[in-house]
């Protein structure tokens, strides 16, 4: 064939093609409306919504109309719908689905073209797929060509593509070569914990649709004007990484769905619906599509048993609040027994037999239970049922007695833990690298072995009386912070910490930023590179990981903290604005976060406030004259206190 | 706030077709269809170097040649602000140009580097594109390509037309007319200036600045069409000199209010407030239009009224003899209603 021949043919697909996209989009463009919000964004807080027009699309003749949450979170006055005939009517909310954010509309017409869906379970990965909004004008739909990425994105809810999907267009069908329907154009997004952070997802080449078949099974629910809600289940997993292997059950939230089922800690989730479950993403996958109120059917293998239980999903999980029992314990070499090292004064231990020095043999029918075990106990205890535990005293006797949890208190330690005189002893400092990144990052490192732990005479344990005689393996608390963009003096930030991190065995890390002037997105990620990092060089204490910043290097914290919120126990924000940051996540038993806040306490009152509706706790220290970048201006003493107290049961 | 990039950028490569240390004398395979449209067209886009490169400010665009006697159209920027402009086209060769004139309404600029070419785009011969014609743009987008490499290609859609200031009206931007929006990535630093041409390798628009949505957050990627540019391009290269044309509109002199109107709204108490009527005086303005209390007024001859702020401000532009039209909710009906005075 010759090159003459091969060019017309190419040009001749070509047009092909484009006709088939043109024609595709006159199917399916009458069904597409454009959709005016008005009064929508009075005091506002989601730092994403516009004003701007919307998109929606028209799934019944007599007026239901899809679109999505983004214009909708909050009730607008008014929003108005250019029907096909050019005609302005009115339209009113009757039900939104926060799980595939999107909204359900009705207006009040008859005979109006409709989406026409794509037969049930038919896409195809790799067909094309045209993404059509019509924010643009009511003459016109826009049109993204691209093709289906993926299937059973965001939990088993979402179709991806790479069609461009964006404000443009979210609320708009997904369709086919035919025109038919794939999807409606959704904002959801695969799990994001910051509200705000999910626009990483524009203009990326990844965009979601809801199959459309998913919304209209659940046009009854939505007629009978009932909101839609992820079903929750309440399971607290033993390992958070989603491909660690068996699901194995190391608790209930409180109050839970799965709490009333009588799933127990130590149980394996062998299967849900009847399908194998092999990792916490198998399950999470099972749940992601049910919704609030319906039934979940799952199976747990416990000794040689299998068991079945079946449990409706809940909206939601009553909010969790961290458990405390006023225990200070350590493991007396890694994974061994659990030692008492301290009682915390005027604490739910403190009221029981609880002492400095008893080794801890058995907690809520599980034996010689390992730190990590007994973390996740206590995280998951009712509040009205005590948790029943037996420890070995120092002369081989056994005591058997019940604490009753209480949540955690909020007011800092009256005092810090006393600890021997550091003498001469001082912290150092040390470069840290950071491979291909440029960030000047050094840590203050207090001497390699400071006085065990176990000699400590802990004056707020007080009536704990025998301190122990087991010496430990000395294990640090690590502090991240990232300042304001620049460079944080060395010497200043030594001479702060110093005396703190010797007394205590605190490593205070400071990741200065790669650009002398601002923050990137990517330089989140350094902090889990220096966990990483600092990980492999020194024992670490996991009660005691912290990350936060100075300024709006504490926005940095709190997305890093937010990414390793399976590791990290605390965020410490200093001088830090965090403006409309919002977290999109609850607490939860076994990755909860409590924050310290140090600035202008009037500033912080809103944040602290959004923190605590979520479930976390949250400290203020009040320091209206604080400089970012003048540690002598920061109170040390309530943040020390703060950082030690993070370290109880 | 975090400054954030994200360019997802998806960019065809054709170097494979384009052997590494050709000769300015060798011309490539024609291989296929696109290639083919896309290979004469490299020739006409050069790179354009000039002031810059501190501050977040960038050293270097786009722009394409549009005349025989080596004129280039380009985007007016900073860039241009030195007395030669380095030209690199992708054969290769450089030369310097110098600042011919440009349009301050379009922010547009022609350079003149006074030597022949057979490479360029005939104006006469651009065509507009429809929705959802399949494009490619073509740019030194980031500043990857250097020397004799070619520009990079996206390909894309054209996603919509629309004016820049009607839909959307949080670009902050000189040029306000009508843009051919794009579904790919292709305004970025470096790519304003490049150019926009359909799968049969006719021109079809220039590629514009970065322009950022003010509400939503999103980085708009479009072109000017040529049919915009044409009459521009054409006066700059016969030497005549374009003023700056005064932007919107002026305010009457004796605009109506709402207290001559008649209406009491309910107070601004929040920043966006939406415009509902408190009260409608008797025997005002307003009543005998047909105004009711508890009216929400949605548009004003055909401008959306965000909030009482907005009403508020869109008044002052019409005077109080003339009449003008309203678009209201009362209860769930919409109203079209006309106040005259």
């Amino acid at each position: 064939m010759s090159v003459q021949t091969d060019r017309l043919l190419g040009q001749e697909l070509l047009q092909i093609e484009e006709q088939a996209f043109q024609r595709a989009v006159a199917a399916a463009a009458p069904a597409v409306v454009r959709i005016e919000t008005f009064g929508n964004s009075q005091g506002s807080v989601q730092e994403l919504t516009t004003d701007g027009p919307t998109t929606g699309t028209i799934v019944s003749p007599d007026g239901w109309i899809i679109s999505s949450l983004f214009s909708f979170r909050e009730q607008p006055a008014s929003i108005l719908v250019t029907l096909p005939d050019g005609q302005r009517t009115a339209a009113r909310i009757v039900s939104r689905d926060f799980s595939r954010e999107l909204v359900w509309l009705k207006v009040d017409a008859n005979d109006l073209p409709t989406a026409q869906p794509s037969a049930e379970n038919a896409t195809q990965v790799g067909q094309w797929a045209i993404a059509l909004g019509k924010t643009y004008g009511n003459d016109q739909v826009s049109q993204s060509v691209g093709i289906v990425s993926a299937l059973g994105r965001a939990y088993g809810k979402a179709i991806q593509t790479d069609a461009k999907v964006s404000p443009i267009n979210y609320g708009g069908p997904l369709i086919d070569l035919a025109g038919n329907v794939l999807g409606i154009l959704s904002p959801i997004s695969p799990g994001s914990f910051v509200e705000g952070d999910s626009t990483e997802l524009y203009d990326s080449g990844v965009g979601f649709a809801i199959p459309l078949h998913d919304i209209l099974v659940r046009r009854k629910i939505a007629e009978n004007g009932a909101d839609i809600h992820s079903g929750l289940l309440g399971i607290v997993p033993g390992e958070q990484n989603e491909l660690a292997g068996p699901v194995i059950v190391s608790g209930a939230s409180p109050g839970s769905p799965a709490a009333k089922t009588g799933v127990r800690a130590g149980d394996v989730i062998v299967s849900a619906f009847g399908q194998p479950i092999h990792y916490l993403a198998d399950l999470k996958h099972a749940l992601g599509p049910i919704d609030a109120g319906d039934k979940f059917r799952f199976s747990v293998r416990r000794a040689d048993e299998e068991l079945q239980f079946e449990c409706e999903l809940s909206k939601d999980i009553p909010i969790y609040r961290r458990r405390y029992l006023g225990l200070r314990l350590q493991p007396a070499h890694a994974d061994g027994p659990v030692i008492v090292t301290g009682v915390e004064a005027n604490s739910p231990a403190s009221e029981t037999k609880f002492q400095a020095g008893q080794t801890i043999v058995k907690c809520a029918g599980i034996d010689n239970p390992t730190e990590e075990q007994l973390r996740s106990l206590i995280a998951v205890a009712e509040l009205d049922r005590p948790l029943a535990f037996t420890v070995l005293q120092s002369d081989g006797s056994q005591l058997e007695f019940d604490v009753l949890a209480t949540t955690w208190p909020t007011a800092l330690l009256s005092e810090l833990p006393s600890r021997e005189p550091i003498g001469d002893a001082t912290a150092t400092i040390k470069d840290i690298t950071l491979g291909d990144f440029p960030n000047k990052t050094f840590a203050i490192v207090p001497p390699a072995s400071p006085a065990p732990v176990g000699k400590d005479d802990d004056a707020a344990a007080g009536d704990s009386g025998n301190s122990s005689t087991a010496a430990f393996e000395n294990r640090f608390g690590l502090l991240i912070l990232f300042p304001e963009p620049g460079e944080l003096d060395r010497q200043k930030t030594l001479e702060y910490w110093s005396e703190f991190s010797v007394r205590y065995s605190w490593v205070v890390v400071v990741i200065n930023s790669g650009n002398p002037n601002a923050w990137t997105r990517d330089e989140v990620e350094l902090a889990s590179r220096v966990l990483g990092k600092i990980e492999n060089s020194m024992p670490l204490d996991p009660g005691r990981l912290v990350v936060g910043g100075l300024g709006v290097g504490g926005r940095v914290g709190l997305l890093a903290a937010a990414g390793e919120r399976k590791r990290i126990s605390g965020v410490l924000t200093i001088g830090t604005d965090l403006g409309r940051f919002s977290l999109r996540q609850q607490n939860a038993p076994a990755q909860s976060l409590d924050f310290m806040m140090v600035g202008d306490a009037a500033k912080l009152a809103a944040q602290t406030k959004s923190l605590k509706s979520a479930g976390y706790e949250a400290t203020t220290v009040d320091a209206p004259q604080l400089k970012n970048d003048k540690w002598e201006t920061i109170p040390l003493e309530p943040i020390s206190k703060w950082l030690e107290g993070l370290a109880r049961f | 706030m975090l400054r954030v990039s994200f360019y997802a950028v998806q960019i065809l490569i054709i170097a494979s077709l384009w052997c590494s240390g050709m000769s300015a004398a060798a011309e490539p395979a024609d291989v296929g269809s696109v290639n083919s449209v896309v290979i004469p067209t490299e020739l006409k886009v050069v790179k354009l170097y000039g002031a810059g490169g501190f501050a977040e400010l960038d050293a270097y665009q786009s722009g394409f040649f549009v005349s025989a006697d080596g004129h280039i159209l380009t985007v007016w920027s900073t860039v241009l602000d030195v007395d030669k402009v380095v030209v690199v086209s992708s054969d290769g060769s450089r030369s310097e140009a110098e600042l011919l004139g440009m349009d301050p309404n379009l922010e547009i600029a022609i350079l003149a580097t006074g030597q022949k070419t057979n490479h360029f785009f005939d104006l006469s011969e651009a065509i507009e594109a429809p929705v959802g014609t399949r494009v490619l743009a073509l740019s030194n987008l980031f500043g990857i390509a250097t020397g004799n490499e070619m520009s990079s290609i996206q390909r894309g859609v054209i996603m919509a037309s629309t004016q820049l200031n009607a839909s959307r009206g949080s670009f902050e931007s000189v040029y306000q007319g009508l843009v051919y929006v794009i579904d790919a990535m292709t305004n970025n630093p470096g790519a304003a200036g490049g150019a926009l041409i359909n799968l049969q390798g006719q021109l079809v628009g220039m590629l514009g600045k970065e322009l950022q949505d003010a509400n939503a957050k999103t980085w708009l990627n479009y072109a000017i069409p040529i049919s915009v540019l044409r009459p521009s391009v054409n006066d700059i290269i016969e030497g005549n000199s374009i003023k700056r044309k005064p932007n919107g509109r002026t305010a009457s002199d004796r605009p109506h209010s709402l207290d001559q109107l008649g209406l009491v709204m309910v107070p601004n108490v929040l920043s966006k407030t939406p415009a509902y009527v408190d009260t409608v005086q008797p025997d005002s303005v307003a009543q005998r239009a047909g105004l009711h209390n508890d009216d929400l007024l949605l548009f004003i001859n055909s401008i959306r009224i965000a909030s009482l702020a907005d009403l508020e401000d869109e008044l002052t532009y019409i005077d109080r003899a003339d009449q003008f039209a309203l678009v209201v909710q009362r209860g769930n009906e919409i109203k079209q209603i006309v106040v005259a005075p």
